[in-house]
């Protein structure tokens, strides 16, 4: 367990977690709260509820006898709602492409007027809360909670709807676009698709989405290739390359053989190097895509006498290779 | 004293059962939880606010419950726990550095200079590699646990003590 065992880090743990007992008080207190949240959540749909009918006779021009004599059509107004995001200058970027842009502009507006009821509405075209596999309604029920508990939760959103975003074609069945909008402050992103759908992540989660793909070509746009290089290898290293433009992880593991040899993981296994990575890209700006980029353009390539392996080597980064195999199944790669 | 909870067809616990079951969690896990928060937040105070509140959460939705009440509570707790952590980051408008400048300002001791070492190795790990960590760790959690409680694969647990793991081997030698 390199040089840390078992029973160390229980041990620290138990230690550094201290203790602590439960109490009929404490009891007392959760079983308070508990019912007060919940008769707060019976309450929402009670004046949701009201606010319908008040809204449906307004609009039928039913007229009540007020206490006072006098009569008045029944009004639906409430008191203006206030969140984290009250207030805010709700723009979104210029150059958005449709009908990502109409998903957002909705975005924007729902959750800067705080209005959780019309966000509840924009996720019937397909929502996912990337972190936590919650349902809309859950996610709705959080994100009040949270703003009632004083988390800036949609402020957050605004916030990262305000900013330039990252769009790209996914290789989906149909394809699709899809733009990220990321607020890297405070490590939450929305997503919004060409299908409609949308999601909020926060960044450090698993969605491989969340993160923007910012690998660039370094000096030299073309594999570094070597004479006698079978065509298999260069396809290889050229499709590395491009998956790595795209930070397409999947695309990576596509070439992988499955007992892919990665540095750091032990035993060989493909699956679980990809993991890594995207672990590693998430809120780090995929990191592993410009190395395996680097590697392949700067890197000087040599083939292994005993098993014929094509092995990038980049002397000034690392002393290990990524190696593609003669038949172009990519072999291995250390970092 | 265990309560027996029977579920419902659907797997729901039965009304009453859940109230009784959510108890016992309470009576027999509560430390442990807040041990848990505790190493995942690095406040007590704030520890013990989390798990109360995980527990309220849980039981204004115990109608919902299925199967082991523990898991729900403590996946609650984790929850709760990043939402501490995230809102602590809003408000203070830093990354994590801030959670770690509270603890060395608590009065909580470990006497041995080896366990000092790997509780401050486990606190500055990623988040979600601290909390694969300590719900393996501490909470003795198994591998498909540890992803219930986080959200996550259990090849993404896997795959965070790996890399947990080698960073504080990495951590613990570099102290020598």
């Amino acid at each position: 367990m390199n040089g840390i065992t078992e029973d160390d880090l229980r041990s620290a743990l138990r230690e550094d977690a201290g203790t602590a007992w439960a109490t009929d008080e404490g009891w007392d207190r959760i079983r308070g709260g508990g019912e007060k949240q919940r008769g707060r959540r019976h309450n929402r749909f009670v004046i949701a509820g009201a606010t319908l009918t008040a809204a449906a006779a307004a609009l039928a021009g039913v007229l009540v006898i007020t206490d006072d004599g006098g009569d008045r059509p029944i009004t639906a107004e409430q008191p203006e709602a206030t969140c984290s995001a009250s207030g805010t200058d709700a723009v979104l970027a210029d150059g958005i492409a449709e009908p990502m842009r109409t998903t957002a502009a909705s975005l924007l507006e729902a959750a800067s007027a705080c209005d959780y009821d019309a966000l509840r509405v924009l996720m019937d075209t397909g929502f996912t809360y990337a972190y936590d596999d919650v349902t809309p309604d859950e996610a709705i029920e959080l994100w009040r909670d949270q703003e009632d508990r004083g988390i800036a939760t949609l402020a957050a959103i605004v916030g990262a709807l305000r900013t330039q975003p990252f769009c790209l074609g996914l290789e989906s069945d149909p394809p699709k676009t899809q733009c990220t909008w990321s607020n890297v402050e405070v490590g939450i992103g929305v997503t919004a698709d060409s299908t409609g759908a949308w999601s909020v992540y926060e960044s450090s989660g698993d969605d491989p989405n969340a993160v923007q793909c910012q690998t660039r070509l370094p000096n030299g746009p073309t594999v570094a290739t070597a004479p006698g290089m079978p065509d298999a290898v260069l396809e290889t290293a050229n499709e590395i390359v491009a998956a790595s433009m795209r930070c397409d992880y999947d695309a990576l593991r596509a070439l992988m053989v499955d007992d892919f040899g990665f540095s750091l993981t032990e035993p060989a296994d493909a699956d679980l190097a990809v993991e890594m990575w995207r672990l590693e890209g998430v809120g780090e700006g995929s990191e592993v895509f410009q190395v395996l980029v680097d590697r392949l353009v700067n890197g000087e390539p040599v083939q292994n006498s005993e098993d014929l392996q094509w092995a990038w080597f980049e002397a000034s980064v690392a002393p290990t290779p990524l190696a593609i195999n003669p038949d172009g199944t990519w072999a291995n790669f250390s970092d | 004293m265990m309560v027996s909870v029977e579920p419902d067809a659907g797997g729901r616990l039965v009304a009453g059962g859940a109230e009784a079951a959510l108890a016992e969690v309470y009576r027999t896990h509560y430390g442990k939880l807040v041990g848990l928060a505790r190493l995942l937040v690095d406040q007590r105070e704030q520890a013990e606010e989390v798990v109360q509140d995980a527990f309220m959460r849980t039981y204004a939705a115990r109608d919902r419950l299925r199967g082991d009440p523990l898991a729900y509570v403590r996946q609650a707790v984790v929850n709760e726990s990043r939402s501490a952590l995230r809102r602590r980051r809003t408000i203070r408008g830093s990354h994590l550095q801030a959670v770690s400048d509270g603890v060395s300002a608590e009065a909580h001791v470990i006497h041995d200079e080896r366990l000092r070492e790997v509780s401050a190795a486990v606190r500055v790990l990623p988040p979600r590699q601290r909390e694969c960590v300590v719900l393996r760790y501490y909470e003795d959690c198994s591998t498909a646990q540890t992803a219930a409680a986080l959200g996550i694969s259990e090849g993404s647990v896997k795959a965070n003590l790996h890399r947990a793991l080698a960073a504080l081997g990495v951590a613990l030698e570099e102290e020598r």
